[in-house]
């Protein structure tokens, strides 16, 4: 179980907290899900999206070091050591911008994105995770992704 | 899943470390040995080896407690690791023949933590530790230890006090001849150690084999065949509990293989060119201990109490250092 999927939600929590606090969390989940074994029923889907649920739930007690984090993403500068090429600066400025929305959203929006764009879950797979209905999870979505895109848009 | 908002926000997250996986392994097994109240203390430990159970169905072993083995698999990559040091030590140079009367110098620099000081036992202090010893290859034992200037086997209270009764031939006792005998097959070698090793109250029995297996590297590495330090390697590719990281020592990079058990780490450093061992480390995982580094102490992990690599030599007298 951790061979198969470790990496996988090592990379989804250190993009949301970083990397030393995602470690305990991905430690943590393991542990979580062993402790909770009874709870899971694979009837119900594959374990990845039972343990990215766990981990999301552990990932809310570290609400503001991910806010923290995505406000920092969203000042990045502009490196000026080299002259950056204009793609560099646009990814860089697109880096920002993401973040920017992403620290500014509702926390079930953003939940909902992440674990659709990173862990790259289906919405009934969101919605096994994160014990919400179907249609939240849809919704959540699109407004989550309108909001990224108004800001890839948008000029800075 | 290509649209441009979707893409973007794919780029935030970089994929996961080998180094961060294997962290994460470790803690893991720091939370196992986190002590809890009650019951809920062996939980954790059990879940440990429930997700390797889970993971590898070959994973026979669940014994928990001491003088049992750890129930925690070797995290993959470090299997992965062992197994490719094997095959480095596997091309190397030959076992040098030792003439009668040679001695295996060994010089080592390291840093050592040293506790007590200002009667609190829980602050250790690193300092340099430089050690010259020379070792009888029958048996291993050390005939003279300095750390440059002071000789630690001349009188007072010596390192290289001799026992009474000398320790049969073995892993803790070796000669050149035990070494070349033993089996060049992973699985027998391993359960030989293991068997030499023995039960105790108080550490499980793959950390105590892999403390002996630091000090065997220690005092004779330099006379193993290359199918011996292979079949090592490879023997620990087979034990629990074993996982990896560098470490730069020095300006070189190494790899340790780290055992842990509650909150302690050992550690062995590989040179992942020739496969060779180089050094040995230990950690503390627990709570409640403070490390200080003194300003002129190389870069290195927060919790290491002790690192040092060695260079060994034959020779013909205990003269020098």
């Amino acid at each position: 179980m951790f061979e198969r999927h470790a990496r996988d939600l090592l990379r989804y929590a250190t993009q949301r907290v970083g990397e030393q606090v995602a470690e305990d969390i991905v430690a943590q989940t393991f542990l979580t899900a062993y402790e909770q074994r009874d709870r899971y029923d694979p009837g119900k889907g594959e374990l990845l999206p039972w343990l990215y649920g766990i981990c999301t739930n552990l990932l809310r007690r570290h609400h503001r070091a991910e806010l923290r984090r995505l406000r920092a993403l969203s000042r990045l500068p502009v490196e000026t050591a080299e002259a950056p090429s204009a793609d560099r600066v646009d990814a860089q400025r697109a880096v920002a911008r993401v973040a920017g929305v992403l620290a500014r959203l509702p926390r079930r929006q953003r939940d909902v994105l992440l674990l659709f764009a990173i862990a790259e879950l289906e919405y009934a797979e969101i919605a096994a995770a994160l014990q919400i209905p179907l249609g939240s999870v849809q919704s959540a979505l699109h407004r989550a992704r309108a909001k990224v895109r108004l800001a890839l848009g948008a000029p800075r | 899943m290509t649209e441009p908002e979707v893409l973007a926000v794919q780029k935030l997250a970089e994929p996961a470390t080998d180094e961060s996986l294997t962290r994460t392994w470790y803690r893991i097994t720091q939370l196992s040995a986190a002590p809890q109240r009650g019951r809920r203390r062996w939980i954790p430990v059990t879940a440990a080896a429930a997700v390797l159970l889970l993971a590898a169905a070959s994973l026979t072993l669940v014994r928990v407690g001491p003088g049992t083995l750890w129930p925690v698999a070797s995290t993959p990559d470090t299997v992965a690791l062992l197994n490719q040091l094997a095959d480095a030590a596997a091309a190397g140079p030959s076992a040098p023949t030792l003439k009668p009367g040679q001695y295996i110098y060994v010089a080592s620099e390291g840093w050592a933590a040293g506790f007590g000081a200002n009667g609190d036992s829980n602050t250790g202090v690193l300092a340099p530790q430089p050690r010259h010893t020379w070792y009888d290859p029958q048996g291993m034992v050390a005939v003279k230890i300095t750390d440059g200037t002071k000789d630690f086997s001349e009188g007072g209270k010596g390192e290289t006090e001799p026992s009474a009764k000398p320790p049969a031939t073995g892993l803790l006792a070796p000669t050149p001849e035990w070494l070349a005998g033993l089996p060049d097959h992973p699985d027998k070698l391993l359960a030989l150690l293991r068997k030499e090793v023995g039960h105790n109250d108080s550490w499980t029995v793959d950390h105590q084999l892999w403390d002996a297996l630091g000090q065997l590297y220690a005092e004779s590495e330099i006379v193993m065949r290359p199918q011996t330090r292979a079949a090592l390697l490879r023997a620990a590719a087979g034990m629990t509990g074993l996982s990896a990281r560098t470490v730069s020592i020095d300006g070189v990079q190494l790899v340790a293989i780290r055992h842990t058990d509650r909150d302690s780490g050992t550690e062995i450093f590989f040179d992942m060119g020739t496969g060779r061992a180089v050094g040995r480390g230990g950690v503390f995982l627990g709570d409640g201990v403070t490390i200080v580094r003194p300003p002129n102490a190389p870069p290195m992990e927060a919790n290491v109490t002790y690192q040092a690599t060695w260079t060994q030599t034959i020779v013909d007298s205990t003269d020098g250092s």
